[in-house]
């Protein structure tokens, strides 16, 4: 059976340096993100690539923000089940996380373990979990978002 | 093959175990049974022909790739985009640069590309699959037997946006390795109206289904950025020294890799991932890997063209976290 791994239970990977140093890989664990970072729904990075950005959060109870994005993001459901509200926005808002959005409301989604979704650009959407789940998140780099490399990379082998 | 290919390769008569030669450039490429032997003005060299197939069904599935792709630890490809494709013996080898042997040869795209499809439709036995894990094909190795096997002419799945499409049992079984290990479906509930603009796709079914290896697609995209997950198994045909920064997230299996300075092959490190593991590959280095078992990798690039000129030109660094001030 393929090994697996979950915000339970996880095992991390490892460097054997012959000539090179370990922040070069920048080297972190998502399950280890979701399972230890204090707060859900933080966005956490765990890579970048120029304006790109790969992040992850811990998705439990209910975010208190929508979000808006001026270009389209997309969510991988690694693990857990998280519901996804959208709302077309009446006007146009300020990228970034809202307290309330009005505009029509355009349905929802329901995700579980691999689910890929689309967050498209200029939809305003929300997310809540009724049990702790685990989001991976395609975006680009913003205010947003939370740099912490040496809180979650290997620092020495 | 079309005619406009056959113009731009150079083939010659089969040898006695029914294979033909082919001429690119100053290179001559000649199978035996069990070998690829490459010419060129400086000597000939020998790549074991099912390791030579493999890598050059990456090489032009991905259309030359990011930057270099190489077979072994001495020939390979450099893509320099529409400046062309260089073809090199030892250019990026320590000991061959240190010996002064080394060899390289710009081509067109069309024209290296053209030239190992026809060497794939020749050589590839019908009971090869060059995609295939080794425990799920046959032998590349005798005599001519007919061929080439159907999946040579598989084409890249790529898109701009994200996929839709689900695969199924129809044309897609799920692999014997991933049936204890299936995704859970989700459910859209986006209004008729909205559903155009929505996509929801079960990825980890997606890869459960997937009849090839090491071979990144792209699934969504945000403008350049791209998730372009492969399945994993046995070891990488080719080594990748990548032209700009790419990250890997294992999603499931485990991966080892061995890193190794791009421009010369010195050994700098062994990364040993497991399920959930996240790591940067830096523009600098080239990397072989290998997967004990099946196992589903996000590679994440950034096609950007104009990014290996930026690295070049020190406007963006060659280590993701550099821009951090993390040293």
């Amino acid at each position: 059976m393929v090994m697996t791994g979950s915000m339970a239970k996880y095992t991390k990977g490892n460097l054997l340096l012959i000539d090179d140093r370990p922040i070069r890989y920048a080297m972190s664990n998502i399950y280890e993100i979701g399972a230890t970072w204090p707060k859900s729904y933080d966005r956490v990075v765990i890579g970048k690539n120029g304006p790109y950005v790969l992040a992850c959060f811990r998705a439990e109870g209910e975010d208190a923000s929508w979000w808006y994005m001026p270009h389209d993001e997309y969510l991988l459901l690694v693990e857990g089940e998280v519901r996804v509200d959208y709302i077309e926005p009446r006007d146009q808002l300020k990228p970034g996380p809202h307290k309330t959005v009005t505009g029509t409301d355009m349905g929802h989604m329901v995700l579980r373990d691999g689910s890929l979704a689309s967050l498209p650009a200029r939809v305003a959407y929300r997310m809540r979990a009724a049990k702790k789940s685990l989001v991976l998140l395609q975006t680009k780099h913003s205010e947003w978002l939370t740099y912490a490399w040496e809180d979650i990379c290997l620092t020495e082998e | 093959m079309v005619m406009q290919q056959k113009a731009l390769v150079e083939s010659g008569r089969a040898n006695d175990l029914g294979y033909k030669t082919f001429r690119l450039g100053g290179y001559e490429f000649e199978r035996n049974a069990y070998f690829t032997i490459i010419r060129y003005p400086g000597g000939e060299y020998h790549i074991p022909v099912g390791e030579f197939m493999r890598a050059v069904q990456r090489d032009i599935g991905w259309n030359f790739f990011y930057g270099m792709v190489k077979f072994d630890e001495v020939f390979g490809t450099f893509n320099f985009y529409e400046k062309g494709v260089d073809m090199f013996l030892g250019k990026y080898n320590d000991a061959w640069q240190k010996s002064g042997k080394h060899y390289s040869e710009m081509f067109p795209n069309e024209k290296i590309s053209a030239t190992f499809k026809a060497i794939l439709e020749d050589w590839v036995p019908p009971d090869f699959n060059p995609w295939a894990a080794p425990r799920e094909t046959g032998s590349p190795f005798g005599r001519k037997r007919g061929g080439p096997h159907p999946a040579i002419f598989r084409k890249r799945i790529v898109t701009t946006t994200m996929i839709k499409t689900q695969r199924t049992d129809d044309t897609h079984p799920v692999n014997e390795a991933f049936q204890d290990l299936r995704g859970k479906d989700g459910e859209m509930k986006i209004k008729p109206e909205y559903a155009e603009r929505f996509g929801l796709l079960n990825l980890y079914e997606y890869l459960a289904r997937n009849d090839v290896t090491w071979n990144p697609e792209i699934v969504s995209a945000v403008e350049y950025s791209l998730f372009c997950p492969t399945t994993e198994e046995y070891i990488l045909p080719i080594t990748h020294g990548n032209d700009r920064v790419e990250w890997f997230l294992l999603l499931n299996g485990q991966i080892s890799m061995e890193v190794r300075d791009r421009d010369t092959g010195i050994l700098l490190a062994y990364l040993h991932m497991k399920p959930g593991d996240c790591t940067a590959m830096p523009a600098d280095i080239s990397h072989n890997l290998w997967a004990p078992e099946r196992s589903m990798l996000l590679v994440w690039e950034n096609g950007n063209p104009q990014l290996p000129e930026l690295i070049r030109l020190g406007k963006t660094p060659t280590a993701p976290l550099e821009e951090f001030g993390l040293k």
